[in-house]
């Protein structure tokens, strides 16, 4: 497994295991895993906004992206950003789009982008609702009843991911914010709110760049 | 039993039985070659082909696995059905012995790791042609544009993964390295799909393997088609098929299509000679003539192989067979000596004359042969030359002991044609009307014939192999005619210099071709692009750094957020290290055009012939040949392996051979003749059959395909070699009056062989086929020349017995 495979593995996580309150031991830990995937069993498809705050070293100052997801398992998303750049990546399929503002929209196949293929591989490794495995790669603890912290194992993780910290919204198992520390200072932090969840999003939002729910 | 006595019984049987065991005894030490490249002229195509054979292009098979686009629920469920199998397939194949390389899948992530092998490297991989697009990316609007993208990405899903590569290159300068890295399957329509080589429908999986053992010999052919075959992986999928193309396929649908055909023909044709010679004979111990070519066979191979260090299959089939010339010798002796009213002695006497000269113009024939450019050709002449010496030997020693004497000539006399004297002068016009047509016929075709050099030409495909190389060229885009241009050196460096000077040359052609210049240039080329690189960011750095600044920071990038690009670009250019190549991700890829010394698998005596070998695949056509073939002249080193090319070289050098070699022949058969009957009407009564069966050949020839073949000139040797006999013993019993038998001995002579060779004018093999069409049209016409013609050539047509 590649460097760049872990890292967006690690990302992953952060969107896909959606729900998860609980409290220190590996038991605890254990139960509370099985919890979000009793609860993404549940979870045909869902929408919800987001607010993503970037520290990284290469920007002069923090950055604020809002936008939105929406998910219908088991091979279609749709990850947009409304503000203050409008862009999105879709996924259905083998096939994907790159939307970018105003720009002509990018259509791939993951067969022939080995790195969107990445991407969409383990967005739906964990977007497929089985969440206790991620045992054999993160060490995992309760912080708080609903804040989740995940370590990487393996250093070729740890070279990329300092930690992953998930804070899990007490009532729809959702995450509702999720921060990711970078082996280099560098963190990402994402709000999530406005959950919907099992509505049937129409088909050609994950088709077409200018559609809209 | 007076003649018998002259020679003591115990001195026939001793020197036969000598000969005999003496071949028998040299026979084991026979050494067998099964290299096709004895079959060619010239020193140039065998350097070709034994080229192909270190490259293993010959002994290559290629797999494809398929599934119908019905099969499965989606796409991704017949790629993995796929996936599955090449895998199950690939790793049983790999762990044989038999198979030097496999190739079914690319590791893991290789192009993501062969992106960042190369990306490293990339100064000394930008070409000239690449400076528009490091001009385009310094542009302002170009930065600016790149610079709003990279920020975007890093604030996408991916920007994590690609943080650090944004870094390194903002501008997207890596894009050059995508082009390069299309090129290297440019001649093949695939997706790489978990590294697996999959069709664009995703319905076929591509394997490649490499025989150890010459895929040319079909022994070798059968165990690895039985290896593959037990190895296949059908039970993954009930749909599941699988192609295997290459010289497996050939050398199996060739081998199997003349077992068939010979199981079928040789007994049918073995039953009619039998019935012919039992018929004719009425004596059992007529089969005795059979023995004698037989006797002679092992010590003329023994023979034969002491001059030669191995002889060629080739030559050793088709040497034999050139033997069953001999048989006439026997036919003519036993028939003379059963039914001549001479003492045996006289009759002994009488027939030296005839024999001596028949034997003598077929040795003038292989004497010439001896002569020939190819290599088989001289090892069968010194085995057929060896073979009808001892035969003549044989059946002077054992003929007689074996030779009843004649009890009732009248009743034994067989006379098949009797002419009306009243009709003669009538018939003989005919006749020689009829002659003459054919010989015009045959003036007209002879130059107006084509030969045929392409070995293809004698290839017979199954239905089944056919289909299966349509369907292989369908699924995989192939072209129709590939051609290899190979660059050689004796260190890989060398070798990469010149094959990345063929690029630049292919280049200028716009044909699709599949290099690996792009990727892994020659020192020399890649020091040049390093030092154009260099050159390039010494004009542009100062005011490329003022504006990137700019824009990076009005993108809200901090000051330092690009420094490894910019101290990348301060770094001297690295030059890439083939030997990182050759162990790398895309090893696979680059191990099939890379042959180095260790993976040539040569013969002990071409230990020597070690250099790297660089393989470049191009698209052939008739006129781009000229442009390949002086690659070969203004690039010493470089070698094109072409099937255009061997054609046009291999029918140069056989139409020389073979026209030098018949008018020697030719010159030699007419100056015999004219100094054994001295007088041009003997002469031309003497060839008549021989020119009746060349003119029959070539009227043939013309009239089916215009196409004279190796198959048609080996056989017209034999055709040539038996119809000047038949003229000799005519010719040799008119003149001196006194034989009665000539008529039924070229008339036995001529049906055993047509009976002999004919059969296998119903081969479906066109080899074989080719053999016995020759055999039927130019026997077919020397034997009634024989009868008819000759005698009226001679004046002597009296109706008669002859």
């Amino acid at each position: 497994m590649t460097a760049k495979r872990l890292v967006l593995l690690c990302i992953l996580l952060v969107f896909c295991s959606l729900g998860c309150p609980g409290s220190g031991s590996a038991t605890a830990v254990s139960t509370f895993l099985h919890q979000i995937e009793a609860a993404a069993a549940t979870t045909h498809s869902f929408t919800c906004d987001f607010i993503q705050e970037k520290h990284l070293a290469m920007f002069k100052k923090p950055v604020m992206f809002k936008g939105s997801l929406a998910i219908v398992r088991p091979d279609k998303l749709r990850w947009e950003f409304t503000e203050p750049l409008p862009s999105a990546l879709l996924l259905s399929g083998v096939s994907g789009m790159r939307c970018n503002g105003e720009a002509p929209p990018q259509a791939f196949s993951l067969d022939a982008d080995p790195v969107m293929k990445i991407v969409a591989e383990q967005l739906w490794s964990w977007l497929g609702g089985n969440y206790t495995h991620l045992e054999e790669i993160y060490t995992m603890e309760l912080v708080d009843a609903t804040t989740l912290r995940l370590i990487p194992k393996e250093k070729m993780i740890a070279d990329f991911i300092a930690g992953i910290t998930i804070r899990f919204d007490r009532t729809t198992l959702q995450p509702a914010t999720v921060e990711i520390l970078e082996a280099t200072a560098d963190s990402t932090k994402l709000l999530f709110s406005h959950y919907r969840l099992n509505i049937e999003p129409a088909k050609s939002l994950f088709c077409d760049c200018d559609s809209r729910e | 039993m007076t003649a018998v006595n002259n020679l003591s019984l115990r001195f026939r049987w001793s020197v036969s039985a000598a000969i005999v065991v003496l071949g028998c005894v040299l026979l084991a030490n026979l050494k067998i070659n099964e290299n096709a490249l004895d079959l060619l002229p010239g020193q140039a195509l065998k350097s070709d082909l034994r080229l192909m054979q270190r490259l293993g292009l010959v002994d290559k098979i290629f797999l494809t696995l398929t599934i119908p686009a019905n099969a499965g629920s989606s796409k991704s469920e017949r790629q993995q059905i796929l996936k599955t199998a090449a895998e199950k397939l690939g790793t049983a194949l790999a762990g044989n012995p038999v198979f030097a390389e496999v190739l079914y899948k690319l590791p893991p992530g290789f192009e993501l790791q062969a992106y960042g092998l190369f990306r490293e490297h990339l100064p000394v991989l930008t070409e000239e042609a690449d400076l528009a697009t490091l001009r385009q990316a310094v542009r302002p609007e170009a930065v600016t544009s790149k610079l709003l993208e990279g920020y975007k990405l890093l604030n996408s899903p991916t920007g994590i993964a690609l943080g650090k590569q944004i870094q390194q290159d903002p501008l997207g300068l890596s894009s050059i390295l995508f082009g390069k890295m299309a090129a290297l399957r440019s001649t093949f329509a695939l997706d790489i799909v978990d590294g697996y080589f999959m069709s664009k429908d995703g319905t076929s999986c591509l394997l490649m393997a490499e025989s150890r053992l010459p895929l040319t010999d079909s022994d070798n052919a059968e165990k690895v088609a039985g290896l593959i075959n037990r190895n296949l992986p059908e039970s993954a999928h009930p749909a599941l098929k699988t192609l295997i193309i290459g010289s497996l396929s050939h050398t199996l649908a060739n081998s199997r299509a003349i077992q068939q055909d010979l199981s079928i023909l040789l007994p049918i044709a073995s039953i009619l000679l039998l019935l012919l010679l039992v018929f004719a004979f009425r004596d059992i111990r007529a089969l005795a003539i059979l023995a004698v070519p037989f006797a002679a066979t092992p010590l003329a191979i023994g023979i034969t192989n002491l001059f030669f260090d191995r002889i060629s299959t080739m030559a050793l089939g088709f040497g034999i067979v050139l033997l069953g010339i001999s048989v006439d010798y026997g036919i003519h002796m036993y028939l003379e000596l059963t039914r001549g009213t001479e003492p045996r002695e006289i009759i002994l006497q009488r027939i030296r004359r005839p024999i001596l000269l028949a034997a003598g113009t077929t040795i003038a024939v292989f004497l010439v042969l001896l002569f020939s450019k190819v290599p088989a050709h001289r090892q069968m002449a010194t085995l057929s030359l060896c073979g009808v010496i001892l035969s003549l030997i044989i059946s002077w020693l054992i003929i007689p002991l074996f030779s009843p004497a004649k009890t009732s000539p009248a009743n034994n006399t067989v006379s098949l044609f009797r002419y009306d004297k009243s009709a003669n002068t009538t018939r003989n016009i005919l006749i020689l009307a009829a002659w003459l047509i054919l010989m015009l016929t045959g003036l007209f075709s002879w130059p107006r014939l084509h030969y045929n050099g392409n070995l293809q030409s004698l290839d017979i495909p199954s239905k089944q192999v056919i289909e299966e190389e349509y369907l292989f060229q369908k699924i995989w885009g192939q072209p129709q005619d590939q051609a290899f241009i190979i660059s050689q050196g004796n260190t890989l460096e060398e070798a990469l210099n010149l094959n990345s000077s063929v690029y630049q040359a292919l280049q200028q052609t716009k044909t699709p071709f599949q290099s690996l210049a792009p990727l892994l240039p020659g020192p020399e080329q890649q020091a040049d692009n390093g030092e154009r690189w260099q050159q390039f960011w010494q004009h542009n750095r100062a005011e490329f750094e003022l504006l990137f600044a700019r824009a990076a920071n009005s993108q809200g990038f901090s000051a330092k957020a690009f420094q490894p690009f910019f101290s990348w670009l301060d770094q001297r250019p690295l030059l890439l290290d083939p030997a990182a190549i050759l162990t790398g991700p895309l090893q696979g890829l680059f191990t099939n055009m890379i042959r180095t010394p260790s993976r040539q698998y040569l013969g002990k005596d071409e230990q020597d012939d070690r250099q790297f070998l660089i393989t470049t695949t191009v698209t052939m056509s008739d006129a781009l040949l000229p442009v390949f073939t002086a690659l070969e002249k203004t690039l010493p080193g470089v070698v094109l392996l072409a099937n255009e090319k061997w054609r046009s070289q291999l029918e140069t050098l056989m139409k020389h051979d073979i026209l030098n070699l018949s008018f020697a022949a030719a010159l030699a058969n007419i100056v015999i003749i004219i100094i054994a009957f001295k007088s041009a009407r003997p002469v031309l009564a003497v060839l008549a059959p021989v020119l009746s069966a060349l003119a029959a050949m070539a009227a043939y020839c013309y009239l089916t395909s215009s196409d004279l073949n190796m198959m048609h000139m080996l056989m017209g040797i034999m055709i040539v070699g038996l119809s000047v006999d038949y003229g000799v013993y005519v010719v040799c019993a008119i003149e001196e009056g006194i034989s009665e038998t000539s008529t039924m001995t070229v008339t036995l002579c001529a049906a055993s062989t047509l009976i002999g060779f004919g059969v296998l004018a119903f081969a479906s093999h066109p080899a074989l086929s080719s053999l016995g069409i020759t055999a039927l049209v130019g026997i077919g016409a020397a034997w009634p020349a024989t009868l008819f013609v000759t005698p009226v050539l001679l004046g002597k047509f009296t109706g008669s017995r002859v």
